[in-house]
């Protein structure tokens, strides 16, 4: 699909509190092995999509080191192109730095004339979505954009999604805020638009001062320029909104590890993620884990139950780790008792203690102390 | 571009002492350690020499090592001065030919080299198990002005006698070499890992090939021949782990020596330099079920183990089910171990499918193969 360049907005997900001081949602770890712009990245490659931009809003670095080889996601890195687009002028203003800038200063993928349609996406929600059938209905619906919806019987597990009124046509009447737990349609931030429509937009958005940015852009569209279509997706989906839903939407792995198989180790389907020549992990005569997700490159001669064990941590005999998600390079000495606890890369727990969290409220430890 | 040193793998054997594994693939791309294949060591070693151009000579069942190898992008071949070409027999003006022995793998090859216009040519086998960087071999070969350097391993004198063992004066210049000696008077046993000079390699090459009684090999020919003509011909000692993974035995226990309770000081360790590189496969992470029991054993990404596996090697993409206990052994890709059944001493082959409740090898010593025909049968 040449003729399709999607875009990964960082700009639209909401932060992780301490998690993501340092780096933005989509290069943040999950499951181990992957980052959640793996996700989006993989869905557009497999849907045959190689034009791929990614709207950095802060932390370039943390980004460019996890996607800084286009060969791990493009099917061929000659004919597309994998891009970081970053807004220097945000840099200047933050107040400037917002996804619609970022699109109007990297704007030459819209002078490109075999560009049709360019599809913007959130990282934040997971799925595993195939653009094709979308872009098929986008194109059928007649209309100039469509947004990908969800139908949930409980709206509190999308409780930062905004939610949608679709009117009997099939069009997007409303969007609205609402976190109760009632059947709602959750908007997953996915957009499919005409290139000439999206550069119509662009222009009229410098005229207009209420809108700053892609989804201020949307909703002026839907009240005054133009209908938009609602798609429904039906697949696994998640919302990862807050540290809280960090860990409860990991842990779900853990409880019902069908997901894994379903989700992760689907051959027609794979995900793709920037890989390190770690070796195989390693048990010692003394380990003993269950339920638990393990990275290449770990050693674990301790117990591990229930939790997310990252690249390259080593769990030495006489520690316990329990409920926990450990980034890579953490140390658990020996005599330590770990529970409901997140911490990040190189975290060294040293002296014999007990350190907990509730399974509400995990305790997060940032990156690199030693405790 | 000329270029200092190129590197030709010998990668065409069948590998016929392991059986099935070699069935469709050459012994080279047989899988091993739960995430590498034979020839990520001799090609990751080559990468952290600072070789850059790298020729893989592939004969017997080709199509699957020539795939794994492709560009060399895997060991970082495709840079910009990189270069990593398979080179299986061709068709030429002269007609078509197989390679027939080490020696005439090179002679056939010479294309290529003079077209890389090299000073020296390392030359291995691509089927052994060892890390290391050639860097000081090389080194040594230019410092003596040699015309050919072998690698070499100080064996048990016990065990002399199934080696080509090299005979050195007290610079550890070679005076004698002899193919597995019946009373072998030196314990240096070569690697069959060599770096000739090239302009001296090319003239013995074409010499062996005019000889019609020539067998074409490193061993029997060109270098008993060096060692006539009085060239300087050296023996570098080589310290540290090094295994050939010849047989299913020693594949067997070459992967039980990677186990935490097996370790010692000089077991291979994949976590220090030099790094071995191989493919990372596009696999879910590793779950261990909520009845699993885990011990002593190395696990790649993508296996689901729900079952009790001890003292075991496991690929990428095995699930063990519930149930299913896995003892001493070495589970290749892709292997799908049935509720309730017994694995013990077993080298189970790509894709096999072992049946629920079914017992393998139980109670036995010996190693068994469960191999591929089993995978298509099902």
């Amino acid at each position: 699909m040449n003729d399709v360049v999607a875009l990964i907005d960082l700009y639209s997900s909401r932060g992780l509190d301490l998690l993501t001081k340092d780096r933005p949602l989509a290069s943040t770890t999950f499951l181990a092995r992957y980052a959640f712009i793996d996700f989006a990245l993989s869905n557009f490659s497999n849907s045959g999509i190689d034009n791929i931009g990614v709207l950095v809003k802060d932390h370039p670095n943390s980004i460019n080191k996890h996607i800084y080889n286009p060969n791990v996601y493009l099917s061929n890195p000659k004919t597309g192109f994998l891009s970081l687009f970053i807004n220097e002028k945000g840099n200047i203003n933050p107040v400037f730095n917002t996804d619609l800038n970022n699109i109007k200063e990297n704007d030459y993928f819209l002078y490109d004339s075999k560009v049709k349609y360019i599809v913007i996406t959130d990282p934040s929600f997971i799925k595993k979505a195939d653009y094709r059938p979308i872009i098929e209905e986008h194109k059928k619906s007649g209309r100039l954009a469509s947004v990908l919806y969800a139908h949930t019987d409980d709206g509190g597990e999308f409780p930062h999604a905004k939610k949608l009124v679709i009117d009997n046509l099939g069009d997007v009447q409303k969007i609205y805020e609402d976190n109760r737990e009632k059947e709602s349609d959750v908007l997953l931030n996915t957009l499919i638009i005409d290139k000439s429509f999206l550069v119509e937009l662009l222009k009229l958005s410098n005229t207009i001062s209420v809108i700053y940015s892609l989804h201020d852009l949307i909703a002026y569209c839907i009240s005054f320029v133009s209908k938009i279509h609602a798609i429904k997706y039906d697949g696994y989906v998640r919302h990862v909104s807050s540290l809280q839903s960090y860990f409860k939407w990991s842990m779900e792995f853990i409880n019902n590890p069908e997901l894994i198989a379903d989700l992760l180790s689907d051959p027609e389907w794979s995900f793709y993620t920037t890989t390190h020549n770690s070796r195989p992990v390693l048990y010692g005569p003394n380990s003993k884990v269950t339920s638990s997700i393990v990275a290449n490159g770990t050693t674990i001669n301790g117990v591990v139950k229930n939790s997310i064990i990252s690249r390259d941590v080593t769990i030495e005999e006489g520690a316990v780790v329990e409920n926990c998600i450990l980034f890579t390079h953490s140390v658990v000495k020996s005599g330590v008792h770990l529970k409901n606890v997140i911490c990040d890369k190189r975290v060294t727990f040293k002296s014999k203690s007990e350190v907990e969290g509730t399974e509400d409220n995990p305790l997060y430890f940032p990156r690199g102390v030693n405790v | 571009m000329a270029r200092k040193v190129i590197a030709m793998i010998l990668a065409g054997g069948k590998g016929t002492r392991l059986h099935a594994l070699t069935k469709k693939i050459a012994k080279p791309a047989v899988y091993f350690g739960g995430k590498y294949r034979i020839i990520d060591f001799s090609l990751s070693n080559v990468a952290n020499s600072d070789i850059e151009c790298c020729g893989v000579l592939t004969q017997y069942e080709s199509v699957a090592l020539n795939n794994y190898i492709g560009n060399g992008s895997t060991w970082g071949f495709d840079g910009v001065n990189g270069k990593c070409s398979t080179l299986p027999p061709r068709q030429t003006e002269e007609g078509a030919n197989w390679y027939e022995g080490t020696a005439d793998a090179i002679f056939q090859n010479l294309d290529f080299l003079d077209e890389e216009d090299p000073q020296y040519v390392l030359i291995l086998s691509g089927d052994h198990i060892y890390k290391t960087s050639y860097s000081d071999m090389i080194d040594f070969h230019i410092k003596n002005n040699a015309t050919c350097t072998i690698s070499v391993l100080e064996v048990d004198w016990k065990e002399a006698s199934r080696f080509g063992i090299l005979e050195v004066n007290e610079k550890d210049q070679i005076t004698k070499f002899v193919e597995k000696p019946k009373e072998p008077k030196s314990n240096l046993a070569s690697m069959g890992v060599y770096i000739f000079t090239y302009k001296d390699l090319r003239r013995a090459l074409i010499a062996d090939s005019k000889d019609p009684k020539s067998e074409h090999d490193f061993g029997k020919n060109i270098i008993p021949n060096l060692l006539a003509d009085n060239k300087k011909l050296f023996a570098y000692r080589f310290h540290g782990y090094w295994r050939d993974v010849g047989t299913l035995d020693s594949l067997h226990t070459a992967n039980m020596e990677l186990l935490p309770s097996n370790r010692n000081e000089e077991t291979i360790n994949f976590d220090e330099y030099p790094i071995v590189y191989s493919e990372d496969t596009y696999s879910a992470p590793q779950f261990i079920g909520k009845k699993a029991v885990v011990t002593d054993s190395l696990i790649n990404q993508g296996a689901i183990i729900k079952g009790k596996v001890t003292q075991s090697v496991i690929s990428n993409e095995v699930v063990i089910e519930d149930g299913a206990y896995v003892n001493r052994s070495v589970i290749m890709p892709g292997v799908r171990i049935g509720k309730n059944a017994h694995v013990n001493n077993a080298i189970i082959g790509p894709n096999t499918q072992i049946k629920d409740g079914e017992e393998i090898n139980k109670g036995n010593d010996t190693v068994v193969l469960i191999d591929y025909e089993r995978s298509l049968q099902k």
